[in-house]
């Protein structure tokens, strides 16, 4: 990994540990707290994560490796799509009390951004795949598959976040591959982006609970949008009574003190 | 010909005549590594759909566990 990352990394985890160590509830907060454990169970995952990006993904990553990924990531987003299909139709395979239950991730915002990282990295593969006449038909039926369950996962999902960060993708990863190409092709691939452009607003605006979220028209998107707000001015309060914060994992607790949404 | 420490082969020469410098090939990765390295990959992926069954489990710690493995996995590919 490069020094710059690393001493950053280092920087960075000493800070957290500092403001761990000063905190209301060291013991606690050094762990993380439920249900995310952001302390030392689950942030050396996070690191172990990107050291292994970099060392099996990197620039000089084999050919071999990269497939592996695709692959991967395609099989993750059809069973992501076919369990956020069922859901959306009524059926609960994975039993749950939730209206939005997720699919396999915790909540509905994880589910859609993760629908959009799934888009994000299997868009220029099938673009590759159907302009490279040796691959194999299975091939690109299946990576066109998995990028369709992963646009449906977004749009399903109902997450606003979700959405925005797939069609964002799909503007930067599009444009980034048109600029480059020849003219005959970059009109075939303007076509394309506004064909996927319209299947991820026009699929939105289409499913109803989507399109309610989507226009504010129900009652819990709008109390979810002002759940955050209120959660930013909580926290612009405590940081105003601490200037120094109150360590990993402590705005728990410094709120229940300070809320507002109560 | 000789330009900053590199053979460039000159148009006319003959190129079985000029000496080369052939890039290193390298090392081939032990079959155990490589398989290693697959199975690193592919359960990091998973772990980001992985669940167990029962309440708010589809959250993070099965998913963080699952990570986990891949990374010690995948440090078994790169030793």
């Amino acid at each position: 990994m490069p020094r710059w990352f690393v001493a950053a990394a280092s920087a960075a985890l000493a800070v957290a540990l500092l403001s761990v160590l000063i905190s209301a509830a060291p013991g606690v907060q050094l762990w993380g707290r439920w249900p995310r454990y952001e302390g030392l169970v689950t942030l050396p995952v996070y690191f172990g994560a990107v050291w292994v990006g970099a060392r099996l993904l990197g620039p000089a990553a084999p050919a071999a490796s990269l497939r592996t990924l695709v692959r991967a990531i395609a099989t993750a987003a059809v069973a992501l799509g076919l369990v956020s299909l069922l859901e959306a139709v009524g059926a609960r395979p994975i039993a749950t009390d939730l209206a939005r239950p997720g699919s396999l991730t915790g909540n509905a915002t994880d589910q859609g951004v993760l629908g959009a990282i799934f888009c994000a990295m299997l868009i220029l593969p099938v673009l590759r795949a159907w302009a490279e006449p040796r691959k194999a038909f299975a091939e690109r039926a299946w990576l066109s598959t998995a990028l369709l369950f992963a646009a449906a996962t977004v749009i399903v999902s109902a997450s606003r976040a979700g959405l925005l960060a797939a069609v964002t993708v799909l503007g930067i990863l599009m444009v980034l591959e048109i600029v480059p190409s020849t003219s005959r092709r970059r009109l075939h691939l303007v076509g394309l982006t506004a064909l996927a452009g319209m299947v991820l607003i026009g699929g939105a605006l289409t499913v109803p609970f989507t399109r309610s979220r989507l226009l504010g028209a129900s009652p819990l998107s709008t109390q979810s949008l002002e759940g955050r707000f209120i959660f930013w001015s909580d926290a612009a309060d405590v940081l105003a009574e601490r200037p120094l914060g109150v360590g990993v994992s402590g705005f728990l607790n410094a709120n229940s003190r300070n809320s507002t949404s109560n | 010909m000789h330009v900053e420490g590199r053979f460039v082969m000159s148009r006319t020469a003959s190129a079985t005549r000029m000496p080369q410098r052939v890039a290193p090939r390298p090392a081939p990765i032990p079959p155990g590594r490589r398989r290693a390295a697959t199975v690193g990959l592919w359960l990091l992926v998973a772990s980001s759909i992985f669940f167990l069954p029962d309440a708010f489990v589809r959250w993070f710690l099965p998913k963080d566990a699952l990570a986990a493995i891949a990374v010690v996995l995948a440090s078994v590919a790169v030793a």
